[in-house]
């Protein structure tokens, strides 16, 4: 087995790498379609592009189901046999499971894509009860994410067992860090395509005539959705700490264990914190509201000690190897590699959308945020800066090395996440504050017959600017990454030419990390700021209200 | 040299910091938004937004209630009743339509069971509010959550004088339909209590008042009906708009408040 993660991707068998590179391929392909449809959908909503509210739903649709669905898990699904394959480094165990489960995820991607462009446009949540005129409609976008979600079952068995055979046959004692968290990530996923068979059959029993309409709908996307846009965030850490390895050799300095368990917290801290995207609903009770919101605080919690157990270890090698200042000895990063700059915009982004997050937990604050343009304006720091561009990041050193092209034009690619991070702060700036101020989310014609505020407008039109850059960037950074894809002209060299080999070295005792600690101390005083915002806005509003429960 | 790991590389400092974003609670609490003894409970805003409706406690739990054709007619009526000649709805009281008319204005939301209240059976049509003595009706105790306005028939009931202009909040019906509310254009009074009770009569509805910097939003659920005690405080012109996705036409789904 070779030595470094390219080393290990090139050896791996043919029939494995032919896999990951069709995946791969669909995976981009979602990619472009959700770009596409979100450059509709914020040039539409800027006022830049005239286009009726329907036709704009319809993009909407495209944009978050190609996006939030097929594009984030298939992509996981190839990243994660990927890792598991080269674990190590005998490929994948039972290739068959993942074949079948991929082709049931890319027949989702062709249902619901089909249903996206029939009857009433159904945005990414398929409410039963709007496609009453057209259950066939429904029938064809459910069946999509059924068979995606019954892909996310089978697909990972072939990961998990990939990982847990050397244990069955007395090569492994115990699973390294690494192993561990592939293990816990193919379980997520597996989770989360039960979620989706859960969440998604009632309304397709209904629409074969075979059901009642489902009156719960609501919540249970309620909590799929939780789960499905913070357990990439699970992926996204685990992916960190490869490529951390993969591009500096650097490895946890507080060992396998610590790791293991903050991977583990995933389990306990996500589940139960879904309740805060449905303090709005008029049957919940007070005290679970406030239940709610006092178990949402628990959330950031692992990817807050994932972020400081890699940040801390790389810090120490840095400054072992004669790194100075509170955050220069991050000069010595191997920063012409794309996936650097990734994953700096990807924590950059997650500090920003944990901050904002954490506005949206308080259940006294939904009444003035929770439809509003707030929701886009913060999830998108952690959908496309955080999680997107640490997938991408990832593929960037896969990609090269299964056998495709070199990486290309690493010198122009590594400074495209800075520009989608310009264009992501742009749009999220103006979302936020879109959203303070009550513009609605879900709209696209918000003059509301000239009774609007004007500045409403121009936020639009910002966030359709940010979300154009961004779109750009993201495009031409898949583009760039997805060349690799193809054959390489000749044998490619040693893709990760621009890695760091910190490892090879213990680093020194007593050795400080301050940069981690110092930044979560910023995220945390950024929170009680924007809170603080919201909670005096809520003080400023010319109106009491009590109440907001309801009954049948 | 150190031999010793520093404190920022320990496994515990670290695992601490983990949890740096709870302290947040502390926030909350300062604006009673947590429950904590010493928080000042309600200071949020002007809200207590706590699932249950003020004294109407019981109001959280869900029941029986009217049909959304029920809720519909009911709306009607209300509509009718407090139609101005510009087509504007303005809740508000009216002169007894009876000699020594009782009001509400010693009723107590929280004692009235209306676990055991049968509307349906309710003949309301003869139904004089205005002569009605609701003095010693006490509300506090009031289910609501089994309250059967089914056959309800508000069709000549008198509201006239059954809020007199104090403390108890005046009804106010709004029904969202696709893709519209019913009905689009209140006038409220400033200062008074409006005791909103609201329903999404076909598909998932919201409703989001707004006040130029910022609003207050609810979502509707079909055959829910949902209840809000609101006083607004500054005379304005507000937009209603609807927050929930519910089809083609629901950029255009909106309402006025004008607050005199």
């Amino acid at each position: 087995m070779g030595t470094t993660y390219t080393q290990r991707f090139q050896t791996l068998p043919e029939p494995d790498r032919r896999l990951l590179v069709v995946m791969s391929a669909v995976a981009f392909v979602a990619l472009a379609l959700g770009i596409l449809g979100g450059l509709v959908s914020a040039l539409a909503r800027g006022g830049l592009l005239d286009i009726i509210p329907l036709t704009g739903y319809r993009f909407l649709t495209v944009h978050g189901v190609s996006i939030f669905f097929y594009w984030l898990f298939v992509a996981q699904a190839a990243l994660l046999l990927g890792f598991s394959a080269i674990e190590e480094g005998r490929g994948l165990v039972r290739r068959r499971l993942a074949w079948t489960g991929f082709a049931l995820m890319l027949a989702g991607f062709g249902f619901s894509m089909a249903g996206a462009h029939m009857g009433t446009p159904l945005l990414y949540d398929g409410a039963p009860d709007l496609a009453m005129q057209a259950p066939g409609a429904l029938l064809v976008f459910n069946l999509g994410y059924l068979s995606l979600g019954l892909g996310l079952i089978v697909l990972p068995v072939s990961a998990i067992v990939t990982l847990l055979e050397p244990r069955w046959q007395g090569r492994q004692e115990r699973l390294t860090a690494v192993g561990f968290a592939l293990f816990a990530w193919a379980g997520f996923l597996m989770v989360t395509g039960f979620a989706a068979l859960y969440t998604f059959l009632p309304g397709t029993l209904w629409a074969l005539g075979l059901g009642p309409l489902p009156a719960n709908h609501g919540t249970n996307w309620h909590i799929v959705f939780h789960n499905m846009h913070y357990l990439p965030l699970m992926a996204t850490v685990i992916l960190w700490y490869v490529l951390v390895r993969a591009l500096t050799g650097v490895k946890s300095v507080f060992g396998d264990r610590f790791s293991k368990i903050v991977f583990s917290m995933y389990l306990v801290f996500v589940p139960p914190t879904s309740l805060y995207h449905m303090f709005l609903e008029p049957d919940l009770p007070g005290v679970v509201r406030v239940t709610g919101s006092l178990l949402s605080l628990f959330v950031s919690v692992p990817t807050l000690t994932a972020f400081l157990i890699i940040i801390a270890s790389l810090e120490v090698y840095a400054r072992s190897r004669g790194g100075r200042g509170l955050f220069g000895w991050m000069r010595a990063l191997p920063w012409q590699h794309p996936a650097m700059s990734s994953m700096a915009v990807a924590v950059l982004s997650m500090a920003l959308g944990i901050v904002f997050a954490f506005v949206l937990i308080q259940e006294q604050l939904a009444p003035l945020l929770s439809d509003t343009f707030f929701v886009p304006g913060y999830f998108h720091f952690f959908t496309l800066g955080t999680v997107s561009l640490t997938l991408l990041a990832a593929f960037s050193v896969m990609l090269p090395a299964l056998g495709g092209r070199p990486l290309w034009r690493p010198g122009l690619m590594r400074w495209m996440p800075w520009l989608a991070f310009a264009g992501l702060v742009i749009f999220g700036a103006a979302g936020v504050a879109a959203g303070y101020l009550g513009v609605p989310r879900r709209v696209f014609d918000i003059a509301y017959q000239g009774q609007a505020p004007a500045l409403w407008q121009g936020l639009m039109a910002a966030v359709a600017i940010g979300g154009t850059v961004m779109a750009v960037a993201l495009a031409a950074f898949g583009a760039g990454i997805g060349a690799s894809l193809l054959r390489a002209r000749r044998p490619t060299g040693e893709a990760a030419d621009f890695a760091v080999a910190w490892g090879d070295r213990a680093p020194a005792p007593g050795m400080r990390a301050w940069a981690g600690p110092v930044s979560v101390a910023a995220i945390v005083g950024a929170m009680y700021v924007f809170t603080a915002i919201g909670f005096e806005m809520m003080q400023m509003l010319p109106v009491s209200a009590i109440g907001g429960a309801g009954h049948h | 040299m150190a031999t010793k790991p520093h404190i920022t590389t320990r496994r515990g400092f670290i695992a601490a910091l983990g949890f740096g974003a709870v302290s947040l609670y502390g926030l909350w609490a300062a604006y009673g938004a947590a429950p904590l003894p010493f928080a000042r409970r309600g200071s949020a805003g002007h809200d207590a937004h706590a699932g249950s409706h003020g004294s109407h406690g019981s109001h959280g739990g869900a029941s029986h209630g009217p049909t959304p054709e029920e809720f519909n007619r009911m709306t009607a009526d209300f509509i009718e009743r407090y139609r101005l000649p510009d087509g504007t709805v303005h809740p508000r009281v009216l002169a007894a339509s009876s000699p020594g008319g009782h009001g509400h204005d010693a009723m107590d939301h929280g004692a009235m069971d209306h676990g055991t209240m049968d509307h349906g059976a309710m003949d309301h049509g003869a139904m004089d509010h205005g002569a009605m003595d609701h003095g010693s009706m006490d509300h506090g105790a009031m289910d609501h959550g089994t309250m059967d306005h089914g056959a309800m028939d508000h069709g000549t009931m008198d509201h006239g004088a059954d809020h007199p202009h104090d403390d108890a909040p005046l009804d106010v019906y709004l029904a969202a339909g696709m893709w519209y509310y019913l009905p689009a254009r209140l006038r409220l009074d400033a200062g008074q209590a409006y005791r909103f009770r609201m329903m999404a009569l076909d598909v998932s509805h919201g409703a989001s008042i707004q006040f130029g910097k910022g609003g207050r939003m609810i979502r509707l659920r079909p055959g829910r009906v949902s209840e809000m005690d609101i006083t607004f405080h500054k005379p304005g012109r507000y937009l209603v708009y609807c927050t929930i996705y519910c089809g083609a036409a629901h950029d255009y789904m909106q309402a006025t408040v004008e607050v005199v």
